[in-house]
């Protein structure tokens, strides 16, 4: 059941009626997880599908509550972690591919393989063998992993949060936040029904070709390179207005998952402005281990080896997450090349020139469209062939003046 | 705590190299010149070995001022 889908809108509807229609905490969690074990459901096409996913959901639960116990010990979070991400690599088609042929919708690992389970089950299990979760309901736990309204792109909640308000909350919705939130589901729908579909269009490496030699070059191309950054703010952001907005409507917090990226004055904040939960993640659970893994080599007052190793690896793992290709490498290394060349300049420039830059409304402004401009180039790895690119964007060198 | 928050200050100073340095509990990296989120890293590592102990991921960016850093060391290392 896609978003776009009228099947989607019936269904929360119904499922908003059921949730509205019981009063007890624990019948509305029971509505919850029906209504996300029917959602999930219709995405998986065979039995071994669920069953996959069952094997899944209950070997994290197993792990976190012996995690919880102390008895699962580094070794045990370790080999937890290199099984969830095994099962991603066979997601990928990387691990044992003549076992499960080609990778495709009909797939177990595709379903069980989805990135947001994995990222979660990883913060579940990590988390409780460091004493961090609370403790573990499965009834919670089968909503945290499988809430529908985020089961597609999020955003990622932390298990705290969500269990907090689950176990403890859960209460209707005050009248004066569901008129905003209507509101703000019907501007996520606008924006992934009306605005996505006028842009598609315009996003083509063709309209660049064609343009060559003629006056309008400079805007098709300003079209093609800017538009696909717009493009994916306003499908991915529109997709997570309706989930944060539903889950308000079921008396749940959902965390934000953008603010005004384009605001970004550097590549540092564009990161904290961007898919927030997703960057938080990987600080928490790659970045910062990592970073301290080289510091405990290295030295503990130097941040440049740690700080190469951190980013170089975070990028590329969130470049490569998305698939084994040149394209999502490039868009890693982009990243990661422009954090690392910002942390050296800012350590290297004078002090002078950083307090001008922090006062400066032309360095403030200027950030901003040297970020914008970086992280459009960025995404085109993401959208089109190499080829491709690699034409419009010579097109492009031969007529600068 | 009084052992602990002059200690921690002495460790301030000199990671910071800022001599005159006076910590109160709601002080904020954005207050101190170069408490950047790389800088908490390294300083997370130097609290590590000085105070023997091992800081938690979830523990590390949940920190939101010197008085929650106090209160997890104190935590942690069993000083009142």
């Amino acid at each position: 059941m896609e978003i776009q889908s009228l099947e989607f809108g019936l269904f929360s509807l119904a499922a908003l009626a059921a949730w509205h229609l019981v009063q007890l905490r624990s019948w509305r969690v029971g509505v919850l997880a029906l209504s996300s074990v029917l959602f999930v459901s219709t995405h998986l096409r065979e039995a071994e599908h669920a069953s996959a996913l069952a094997i899944l959901l209950a070997a994290v639960f197993l792990a976190a509550r012996a995690g919880q116990r102390g008895q699962l010990g580094p070794r045990g979070v370790v080999l937890c972690v290199g099984g969830l991400l095994a099962v991603f690599a066979m997601n990928k088609g990387l691990l044992l591919p003549e076992v499960l042929g080609p990778v495709d919708a009909d797939t177990w690992a595709v379903v069980v393989g989805l990135s947001l389970v994995l990222l979660k089950a990883i913060h579940v299990v990590v988390d409780a063998s460091q004493g961090q979760l609370r403790p573990l309901r499965p009834m919670t736990f089968l909503v945290y992993m499988t809430a529908w309204f985020v089961w597609l792109a999020g955003p990622l909640a932390r298990y705290n949060d969500f269990a907090e308000q689950l176990e403890e909350g859960l209460l209707a919705p005050a009248p004066r936040h569901v008129l905003p939130a209507l509101n703000r589901v019907v501007n996520g729908c606008l924006k992934l029904f009306v605005a996505c579909p006028f842009l598609l269009p315009f996003l083509g490496v063709e309209r660049v070709f064609r343009a060559e030699g003629t006056p309008g070059f400079w805007l098709a191309f300003l079209v093609f390179f800017f538009g696909y950054y717009v493009y994916l703010y306003l499908n991915f952001s529109g997709y997570c207005d309706v989930a944060i907005s539903l889950g308000l409507l079921f008396g749940l917090r959902v965390p934000e998952n953008f603010d005004r990226p384009w605001l970004a004055r550097n590549l540092l904040e564009y990161w904290h402005r961007w898919h927030v939960t997703l960057s938080e993640w990987l600080r928490d659970y790659l970045f910062t281990p990592v970073y301290l893994a080289v510091v405990a080599r290295t030295g503990r007052r130097s941040w440049a080896a740690p700080a190469t190793a951190a980013y170089l690896a975070t990028f590329l793992a969130t470049g490569l997450w998305h698939g084994v290709i040149w394209n999502f490498f490039l868009f890693g290394m982009t990243h990661a090349v422009g954090c690392l060349a910002l942390r050296y300049g800012q350590a290297l420039a004078p002090r002078a020139l950083l307090a001008w830059q922090r006062r400066s409304l032309v360095a403030r402004w200027g950030g901003c469209a040297l970020t914008n401009a970086w992280v459009a180039l960025s995404l085109l790895f993401f959208a089109w062939p190499l080829a491709d690119l690699r034409r419009v964007l010579a097109l492009a060198v031969e007529r600068l003046p | 705590m009084t052992d602990l928050r002059e200690e921690l200050q002495e460790l301030l100073r000199e990671f910071f190299d800022r001599p005159d340095l006076v910590v109160r509990r709601s002080m904020q990296a954005s207050d101190v010149e170069g408490w950047d989120s790389l800088a908490h890293l390294n300083l997370v590592a130097v609290l590590e070995e000085r105070f023997g102990i091992r800081f938690r991921l979830a523990e590390i960016h949940a920190l939101r001022n010197v008085g929650d850093l106090l209160d997890l060391l104190a935590r942690r290392t069993g000083r009142a």
